[in-house]
Formats: structure tokens, sequence, C-alpha cells
């Protein structure tokens, strides 16, 4: 399961790639799925978030959509696992693969809220506009 | 005036016979055909009735495809969804296996089972029409529907055949009784002596011991010479059904229980087969998760929630019961009994339908199957836990099955058992309020000689969400620590005292995001708001999924290191509650819609 994958990334402490400078990692994998949206929810990617003092950037790619992609947003949560609202859009490949990349300034909250793993990145595509894959951010 | 009545009468049982007007209660003929639902029965038998049974009733995670909780769940929604769904998840880790056709077969199948008239149009994939517009949830008769009718009371093998003969025209032709005929040599009967204190060559029940320690002291085998092992026989199981037997093994012989209710016996030395019996009918039944031994005898739970004794030496029937009250629906079990000082200690599950009788804990006597005592899992108005389900009638409380083995403390002569949840699984779903829903959910310890509860435990008061804590109960004695441990879908371990139910302390062993605090001096989890305020149609998100940060495989107590070694997963899902009628006969193992992550 996609959680599994998640979890273990959030069980893994990965020291600060530079000094100063906090990486996160998240890999996309399809939401929640049942019958309905099972043809049209597929791909996979990853995502990698940098935090610089203040200054997030987010890249990534993805990969095996089923339909092109329309949007890419960072969403800030309340409890891990659990969706929030979307707090940035981000540039993406309108394809069935392609990368994402955004830059933004976070508050000190909305940096507290990240490492505590409360973001998550989320792509929609044209037969999935509710989401398509989603990851969340850990250390 | 009465001349045109007559006449009137007898147009419309003209029309009626033609298919022209519908009679009250009947259902439009169409949606699929004959053929294909006849075609779609041995598939289902094939691939399917394991988890929902023969009946269609459902047990566990599997939900019922019959009845009111199948449309209250589906009669909303249309053809193409079921059969979308179905080919889209099933068989559980292998949907898409079957051709389309097959998957049609076997919803045209459901829906005749679910008073679905068959018609001159075949049932396609893009067929979409309104399930309830075809489906009337009186279940039609099931055509040769193996293991749906019981044998009576202590019925003897030969009643038994008798019966199982009759079932219909198309049960499969499954040779029954001892198939196989043998005697194991110089057998030694197990007493009580042997269960409390198990020779180290021996397994003589479900966990090896009544601590449920899962834990053999042997030690030839070790990291050492592991390297060094090398195949000496191997033995092919029957295939078909759920398969999650736990072998015993006395004096070197291993008795076997395989899938489509077949007891082997094999000489562990050579794998060599000493005998076989065959004492059910049902090809795709589930091979119990464990069996028992005592005296001269071995004791299995059908999947249909018989009590088999067999003669340890031979294989031959004793005799058999059937547990429960069937004139209101059947039952299932998944685990086999635990035997202390000559009585059989068994679950029960398949208990989500409406009815009267709840589900409950029995002993039976090993040399009878006599019933001595029952302990209701579920509490009624005016008993111990009764005001726990708030204001809801006797008839609509369901749920607290309980399908895995418990455990035994000799000196404390009590026997412990966790139980399921309430059904179905939201509290919207079963109007339950916020209410506790005792004894679901809970470790119970009840004395073997009475059956009376000595104490109980209820880990997650009105559970919601589908994780059982239903899980075997570990016993460990550390210093004066006489403690009992289990864990739950939650994933949560708990420890508590044995001799008092109290609260000893939890550990979370996966991430769970269901519960935002836990009560320091009970323990008691607290859910998150929008889990308490559910609503219907909301997707409720959380994490483990109903598949269990642990599900039925056991831990182990690891008695020289002290250490629990605890089977995990992580997965997580979005819920969905769905709305469940409240009638008679009605009810729902489930009643939610899921999609995993």
């Amino acid at each position: 399961m996609a959680g599994a994958a998640w979890l273990g990334q959030f069980l893994s402490n990965y020291p600060a790639q530079a000094q100063g400078q906090e990486t996160f990692k998240g890999r996309l994998a399809p939401v929640p799925l049942d019958a309905k949206t099972r043809p049209d929810v597929a791909g996979f990617g990853s995502a990698t978030a940098v935090l610089a003092g203040t200054k997030l950037t987010v890249s990534g790619n993805f990969s095996e959509f089923k339909s092109p992609a329309t949007v890419a947003r960072v969403h800030q949560s309340r409890i891990t696992g659990i969706r929030g609202p979307a707090l940035f859009d981000l540039t993406v490949t309108k394809g069935m693969s392609g990368t994402i990349s955004g830059s933004f300034d976070l508050t000190s909250q909305q940096a507290d809220a990240l490492r505590k793993g409360l973001f998550y990145v989320q792509i929609h595509t044209e037969k999935a506009p509710d989401g398509n894959v989603w990851g969340w951010l850990f250390k | 005036m009465l001349r045109l009545r007559n006449h009137l009468v007898f147009a419309i049982a003209i029309l009626a016979a033609l298919g022209v007007v519908m009679l009250p209660g009947q259902q439009a003929a169409g949606g699929f055909t004959a053929a294909q639902a006849n075609a779609g029965r041995p598939l289902y038998t094939d691939n399917c009735a394991a988890c929902h049974l023969p009946t269609l009733q459902g047990s566990g995670d599997a939900p019922a495809l019959a009845g009111t909780g199948f449309l209250s769940a589906w009669g909303e929604r249309t053809t193409r969804d079921l059969v979308a769904f179905i080919q889209a998840t099933m068989p559980p880790g292998a949907a898409g296996r079957l051709s389309e056709n097959d998957y049609l077969n076997i919803a045209a199948m459901i829906l005749e089972t679910n008073g679905g008239r068959a018609g001159n149009q075949a049932l396609t994939a893009a067929t979409n029409a309104q399930i309830r517009t075809i489906a009337q949830a009186q279940a039609a008769p099931q055509k040769g529907a193996p293991g749906a009718k019981q044998g009576g009371q202590q019925a003897k093998q030969g009643d038994q055949q008798a019966k199982q003969g009759k079932q219909g025209k198309q049960a499969p032709a499954v040779p029954l009784g001892i198939t196989v005929a043998g005697e194991v040599r110089n057998f030694t009967p197990v007493t009580d002596a042997m269960l409390r204190n198990p020779d180290p060559g021996d397994w003589l029940m479900i966990r090896r011991d009544y601590k449920a320690s899962n834990f053999s002291p042997l030690n030839q085998i070790n990291a050492g010479n592991a390297g060094d092992l090398r195949l000496v026989w191997m033995w092919a199981m029957n295939e078909g059904g759920t398969n999650q037997p736990a072998p015993l093994a006395h004096n070197g012989v291993i008795y076997l229980n395989n899938t489509g209710n077949i007891m082997q016996a094999l000489d562990g030395r050579t794998g060599e087969l000493i005998w076989e019996n065959r004492y059910g009918t049902n090809a795709t039944a589930a091979a119990m998760r464990g069996i028992a031994i005592y005296d001269d005898k071995l004791f299995v739970a059908t999947s249909d929630a018989n009590l088999v004794a067999m003669d340890a030496r031979t294989g031959k029937t004793v005799w058999q019961v059937v547990k429960g009250d069937r004139s209101k629906g059947n039952y299932s079990t998944s685990s086999g009994p635990l035997v202390v000082k000559g009585r059989l200690i068994q679950g029960l599950g398949g208990c989500s339908v409406y009815r009267e009788e709840k589900c409950f804990i029995s002993a039976h006597d090993s040399s009878s199957g006599k019933e001595i005592w029952r302990f209701n899992t579920i509490a009624k108005q005016g008993e111990q836990g009764g005001d726990t389900w708030g204001g809801l009638p006797d008839l609509f409380r369901a749920g607290a099955e309980t399908w895995i083995t418990g455990s035994y403390d000799p000196d404390l002569n009590l026997t412990y058992w966790g139980t399921a949840q309430s059904k179905p699984w939201f509290r919207i779903s079963r109007k339950s309020g916020n209410g506790a829903t005792l004894f679901a959910n809970s470790t119970v310890a009840l004395n073997v000689d009475t059956g009376r509860l000595q104490w109980y435990y209820n880990h997650v008061p009105g559970e919601t969400l589908d994780l059982d804590e239903v899980f075997e109960r570990v016993l460990v004695d550390d210093g004066n620590d006489k403690a009992v441990f289990s864990v739950g879908k939650h994933g949560i371990l708990w420890k508590l005292d044995r001799r008092t139910g109290k609260y000893l302390g939890h550990k979370e062993t996966v991430f769970q995001n269901v519960f935002e605090s836990f009560d320091p001096q009970t323990g008691e989890p607290h859910y998150r708001n929008d889990i308490v305020e559910q609503r219907f149609g909301e997707w409720i998100p959380g994490c483990p999924s109903t598949e269990g940060g642990k599900d039925w495989p056991a831990m182990t107590h690891f008695l020289p290191g002290n250490r629990l070694i605890i089977p995990l997963s992580q997965s997580c899902l979005d819920l969905n509650a769905q709305v469940v009628e409240q009638v008679e006969g009605g009810g729902c193992g489930g009643c939610a819609l899921r999609r995993f992550w």
C-alpha cells in the first residue's frame, strides 16, 4: 500500500542536506480510490521540498497518468493523512508525465506545520479533477 | 358489481401470468438472464463463497451480498456500479482475474439471490439499471448452495450426510466421511495436565499453550544451522477457500485442517497420510484458524458454525452440533475452540443480522457437544452494559463477534476473549449514538465453569471505523505483573491486569490518526471530532485502514527475551457511512463504502 511507503519516509529521519537548509521528500501515489475512480486514477512520482530560511522550493516529477495533469498544489492539513486546504499553486506540465515546481515564502507557523508532516503535494488531472496523485512531505 | 370484480381479478391473474403486470412485492423481470445466474452460481462458489459464505450473508470484512444489508448498501446504485466494483476489487488480491462474462454472471446470480427475476435481456457491463428496481432483498432459495442447509442439534454423521444429500440437484458430488481409513498407532489421550504443560515436541492448541504464547521451546534449529535444513517431505493442501489453519502436533502426528472441510492426520516423520475425514460438503469452506484436541478426540468448528468431534485415532466423526438458533438466519466461524477441563469454549461470527438471539461465546461438553453455558457478547436492555447502546432496541444490537480463539489462566480460572466491533460499522448507521456498545471491541474475562463475566475492558468505546480489537489475548507474567496483552486493528498494544481488567498502559505500534488523545488513567481513546460528528455520504479518512495495523496473524511472546513479536502493516483508507434500514432479519456487516490508499 502507498500508505506504507509514506509511513516509511515518515519514520526515517534524513539529516539536513546543508547547513540551515531542510529537505522534505514525498512519494506521489494515487489518492484513495474505489471502483468508480480506479479507471481514471493512476500514476506515480516524487516531490522534494527544500526549506531555506523562510523560502520553500518544491520540485518533482510524475508519470503514467491516465489523462493530462491540470493543476498541482501544496496543501496543509491539521492532521497527517487527512486532507486540508491548498496553500500554493505549483507549475505543472500539462501532460501524462512531466514535472512540478514552485517557490514560496512560509510563515513560521507554516514552517512548523511542514516539519510536523502536515504538508502534502497533490496533482489533479482532466479525468481526476478531485486529485490524481498525492504525497506527504516528510524529513 | 361482484361479477365485474371477479372478471377484473381474473384479468389481472392472466396478465400477471403473462408477466404484463406486477403483483405486490414482485420485481420486474429482466436485467439478467437465467443462464447468466446459473453460470454465476459455481463461479460464486469457487471465487466468493469462502468469504461471503455460501449463503451470501457475509462474514468478517466480507459484507452480505443478500438481504436488506445488501440492498441498503447497493439498492440506490446501479448494476453497472456493481459489476464495475466486483471487477475492480474481487477476488481480493486478484482483481480482474475472471473474464468480464464471469463477473457479469456472478452479478446476475447475486441479483437473482436477492429476489430478482431473470428475463430475456442479458446483463452487460453497460446495463445501468438501479439495483432496487431489480432486486427486492427477499433472498430466493439458493439452488444447490453447498452448506446452506444445516443438520439438527447433535446430528449424527449419517443424518448429516442424508440432509446434505438433499440440498439440491446442483450440489457437487463430494465424498463424505472417512475417505482414507487408518489408525494412529500408540495414541496417547490428551489430558488436562498435558494442555497446561505441553511436551516440548507437541503443539496441542492454536497458540501452543493456554497463555497464547505462540512460542515453541524446541531449540535444535537455530540461527547457526537453519541454513542446513533440507526438504524431507511435502504435503499439498487442498486448494480453494480461505486457508489460514494452525495444525496440531501430538506424539509425532500432525492434524491438519484443510479448506473444504477436510481433516487429515499425517505422520510427521514421513508425511504419510494416516486418515482423512471429509466432514462437510462445502468445497470452499475455510480452513479454521485453529483446531483442538482433548482426550481421544479432535475438535473443529466449521465455517457455518458447527462444532464437530472426531476420533483422533481414526478420524471418524463422533458428534456434531450446530451453534445457535438457525430459524432466523445462519452464523459463521473462522477459528476453532479452546479446550479447558473437558469443555470446548467456542466463539461465533456472522452476527450482523438483526435478530433476537445475540452473538455469544459458549462452552460445550467435549464428550457430547452439549452446550453448558453461553455468554452473550451484546448487552441487552436491563443487563450489565445494556445502557450503552444509546437506547437502541435489543433487536437492532448486532456484531461483537468472537472470531479469534481466546486464552486461559488456570490459576484464575478465567478465559480471555477479544470481541469485534458492533454492527453496522458506523455509529450513524447503527443508530447507537456515542454509546460504548458493550461488550463490543472489548476484552472479556469469563469464569470457565459458569461463563460468568468476571471483568471487561472496552478498548474503543463506540468503535466506528471497522477496527476490531478481536485478536489473540496473550498472557504474560512479569514479576508480580499478571498481564494480558492484545493488539487490534488500530495497532495499539494494550496491557491490562488480567486479574482485574485494570488498564496498565498502551503503545502505538503503527501510525494512526483516528484518535487525538488517550485518557492517561483509563486508556480510553478519543476520536477526532470529524469522526464523532460523522454524517451520511461524507468520506472520513483514517489510518490504519480496515485491513488493520494488525490483523489475524498472531503475535508471539518470545519467552527467552520476554519480547512480543507482532506482525503489523500500514495502510489507510476513506470510509463513507451508508444508511441501514432497521428491520428484523436485516442488518449489515459493514455498510460503508471504502477507498484505500
